[in-house]
């Protein structure tokens, strides 16, 4: 298991300083100075004499790849740099906003995975039945439907029509519904479609027929012997998700006024912070990376072929 | 089966119970659909609660009126002394919220924190502030600025009590006291029951921050705010229909203008041409702009700022009239014949004018798309570049631009503020290189600004606009413009001030 760790996390680095690399380019392609962005954030009216000052300063007179290294052993120390705008440190910014990020997408992450399985299951056991209709047309819906109209359609329905829950804003655990609903339907939508498929396609195997055959109740089939190999697929689509539901609520955060990272982002392409927008983009990298290794973790952990294969003794 | 009832109406409970504090209101609070939150900028600059989102916390040492006026407020009067030298009498008998008097010494602090925090706009310096007596204090600025008293209604200019670091937590003399403000999602601001002149009506105001237009508009018909503020134009219609909410609309503090690029550097060099600048202003009707395509929800104005502030001289400001064939008189005087495609050629060149503008703003993309519609019938390719913010700054840096529109505010009561900002020797607006008008435009803002009279400040400003706008067409005012509010059949009194900085929360009461 140890090797496949290992392995995982070797096979991840390259893929970490791509996303470090781009987030570091960002900020170089984008249009302005920053050091004269970052004097006239200060109120300063720039000479070209501070200007150079703090060209040499930020370390902007280097080469950009020397300028690239020591950008990097900086982020890898936490050194995000400073933002234009707010002029505190980008981690205290991102860290500032990960808890309303978080408290949207660990409620979405888990009503999307507390009802696709119970849903997939039960769409595949039945199919061709009214529940299995019911479910592809909650899942279709849930996939096709852009998520500022769902978020627009919810709003409408339970806090303008109905009143039940606050339309925006961050008051207490109501205001949380509507936006943990709508950024968890459209991974709820893709996660039961993949446990139904996954289903499915098991419940064809023989070893379920030999269950079957043996007089084992439908219950314990699908649950305790379909169920499991059915999971293995979806897990790493929730894993995906959960990276999504996390750097990818812009949309829904900026809809429903929560002040999460979606919308740090956009205020930070909005005013050209740009160490803003380099943190975020490898924050969202990061997490990305570290969210696909658990995944691969767990894979090994269900899937005993998985453990072999990382550890070099699957193929002959 | 019973148990199976037990959980759907367990279920049911569990949803309401959830739900029904989702509308709790207290009773003499007025809640406040804002738009993004303002304050979330560097430490150094910001102004909770007074600055863009003045929640009445603090006031400054003169008040602007509704018609962009100066009022005494916590000066009583001020004279001009000589010397570049304002003498200011304070008014007696005030206390901030902690309880400390309102003195001279608390004037000094205010205004030279200004200049610390780099946040005024009136050439004052630490020393400029200089106390006479306990109800006098004297300020002078570093060069000639005779628009000072004007200046100093901005709330930037507020008086905070002595060593209070207002950035954080705000001690002023306002008639709301700072209670809360949570980055991102509200400012929450209550009645300071020992104010100077007649207490709020509200007990509170939480102002809520709704970056979202749509959601601002739907938390207002949900009720979970009794006022949204800014709402867009579109929405009118909606709001007019339904009998819980009103639409209150301001007077027009804003004027939405175009501004041509003078000294552009190729390919932006066209209007440098008086005669293709007067072509593009005489190609545009204003009337059918304002009436078709905002709805009738503005007005026409001929000036940059409200015509108010220049009182009985604005109509000397003219404004070029729409005529459509003299534009392609001018056009055609200047050598540019139409191609077959209708638009206009000259040695080769088409005549394509870049028009910059920030999107998403608070101007209607239907605007540029109709400016574009009106040109094209002159022979003049229009090209639509609605950038987003940081790019259109980038742009105005850098001069890309043949016309930039925008909506520019007036938040002072200086009728020369924009001619100054934009169009003048140094001015510190972004385009400001590439639209200054020019030596004779400098000469007149210079006098304006060392005259004493303000009725003759208007005056200079009139004859500033006539060379603006009228003779060298560098600026083309398209509309002024009104915000518009909705607001709750509950809530009474409420007069939105004209200028976006200024408000007056103490007359909202709300019935609930």
């Amino acid at each position: 298991m140890s090797a496949l760790l290992l392995r995982r996390l070797w096979s991840l680095v390259p893929v970490w300083v791509g996303i470090s690399v781009l987030a570091f380019a960002l900020g170089h392609l984008a249009p302005g100075d920053p050091a004269l962005l970052l004097l006239q954030a200060a109120g300063e009216e720039p000479t070209p004499q501070t200007v150079q000052a703090m060209r040499r300063e930020l370390g902007l007179d280097q080469p950009a790849p020397v300028q690239y290294v020591l950008w990097l052993a900086r982020a890898v120390q936490g050194n995000l740099g400073v933002s234009y705008r707010s002029r505190r440190s980008v981690l205290h910014e991102l860290l500032g906003r990960l808890p309303a990020t978080l408290a949207l997408a660990l409620p979405a992450f888990l009503i999307a995975i507390a009802l696709a399985v119970p849903l997939g299951v039960l769409s595949a056991a039945s199919p061709r039945t009214w529940i299995d209709h019911a479910t592809r047309v909650l899942a279709l819906a849930g996939i096709t439907l852009p998520s500022f109209l769902l978020a627009y359609l919810l709003v409408l329905a339970f806090g303008v029509q109905w009143r039940l829950f606050p339309v925006a804003g961050r008051e207490g655990f109501q205001s949380m519904v509507l936006p943990a609903v709508t950024l968890a339907l459209p991974s709820l939508a893709g996660l039961t479609r993949l446990v139904r498929a996954g289903v499915l396609e098991v419940l064809g195997e023989e070893y379920v027929r030999t269950a079957r055959a043996k007089g084992v109740p439908e219950r314990r089939v699908l649950y305790r012997h379909a169920l499991p190999n059915a999971l293995i697929p979806a897990l790493t689509a929730a894993g995906i998700r959960f990276g999504h539901l996390v750097t990818g609520a812009v949309i829904v955060e900026t809809v429903f006024s929560w002040p999460g990272l979606g919308r740090l982002v956009v205020e930070a392409i909005q005013s050209r912070d740009y160490p803003v927008i380099q943190g975020s983009v490898l924050f969202s990298g990061t997490l990305f990376v570290f969210t696909n290794l658990v995944v691969d973790v767990m894979y090994g952990l269900l899937d005993p072929r998985v453990r072999v294969e990382g550890a070099g003794l699957g193929n002959p | 089966m019973k148990e199976r009832r037990l959980w759907i109406v367990l279920a049911t409970l569990t949803v309401f119970a959830i739900a029904g504090g989702a509308q709790a209101q207290g009773a003499s609070e007025l809640r406040v659909g804002w738009l993004a939150d303002p304050f979330n900028i560097e430490l150094n600059r910001q102004r909770l609660a007074m600055y863009p989102l003045n929640a009445n916390v603090c006031e400054p040492l003169f008040r602007l009126t509704h018609d962009f006026r100066v009022a005494p407020w916590l000066g009583v009067r001020s004279v001009y002394v000589g010397n570049n030298t304002f003498r200011i009498r304070l008014r007696q008998g005030v206390r901030f919220h902690d309880g400390s008097p309102f003195t001279a010494e608390t004037v000094k602090y205010s205004l030279d924190r200004t200049v610390r925090a780099r946040i005024g706009y009136s050439f004052l310096a630490e020393g400029s502030t200089r106390v006479i007596d306990g109800e006098t204090v004297e300020v002078r600025p570093t060069r000639p600025n005779l628009r000072l008293v004007e200046q100093l209604v901005h709330p930037t200019y507020a008086i905070v009590a002595l060593n209070n670091d207002p950035r954080m937590h705000p001690v002023c003399t306002g008639p709301f006291r700072f209670r809360e403000y949570i980055a991102q999602e509200r400012l929450a601001v209550e009645a300071n029951p020992d104010y100077w002149q007649s207490p709020p009506k509200v007990g509170r105001i939480t102002f809520r921050f709704f970056p979202d237009d749509n959601t601002r508009l739907l938390a207002l018909l949900s009720g979970q705010i009794d006022l949204a503020v800014e709402l867009p134009r579109s929405t009118v219609r909606l709001l007019r229909q339904r009998r819980d909410l009103q639409v209150v609309t301001a007077k027009p503090g804003a004027v939405m203008m175009m501004t041509a690029n003078v000294r552009g550097k190729e390919p932006y060099t066209l209007l440098r041409d008086v005669r293709l600048r007067r072509a593009v202003a005489m190609a545009i009707d204003r009337t059918t702009l304002i009436r078709r395509v905002m709805e009738g929800l503005a007005i026409a104005v001929n000036t940059v700022n409200p015509p108010e502030i220049l009182g009985p001289y604005a109509p000397l400001v003219k404004g070029i009239p729409y005529d459509p064939e003299g534009a392609v008189r001018q056009l055609e005087e200047a050598g540019w014949q139409r191609g077959p495609d209708g638009v206009r050629t000259k040695d080769g060149r088409r005549l394509q004018l870049v028009l910059l503008m920030s999107h998403p703003s608070d101007i209607d993309p239907q605007i540029p798309q109709y400016l574009q519609g009106q040109l094209r019938r002159v022979g003049i390719d229009l090209r639509l570049d609605l950038m987003e913010a940081a790019v259109t700054d980038a742009r105005l840096d850098r001069g890309e631009f043949d016309l930039f529109l925008w909506t520019p505010n007036q938040n002072d009561a200086n009728p020369v503020f924009l001619l100054t900002l934009w169009w003048f020797k140094g001015a510190i607006a972004r385009a400001g290189p590439y639209v200054y008008a020019g030596p004779e435009f400098d000469a007149i803002i210079d006098q304006a600004l060392r005259t004493a009279s303000i009725a003759e400040v208007r005056r200079l400003a009139a004859d500033a606009m006539r060379l603006l706008i009228d003779q060298e067409a560098i600026a083309i005012p398209l509309a002024g413009i009104y915000r518009i509010f909705g607001v709750r059949a509950e809530v009474d009194g409420f007069r939105p001030h004209p200028a976006r900085l200024h408000a007056d929360w103490t007359t909202v009461s709300v019935r609930r």
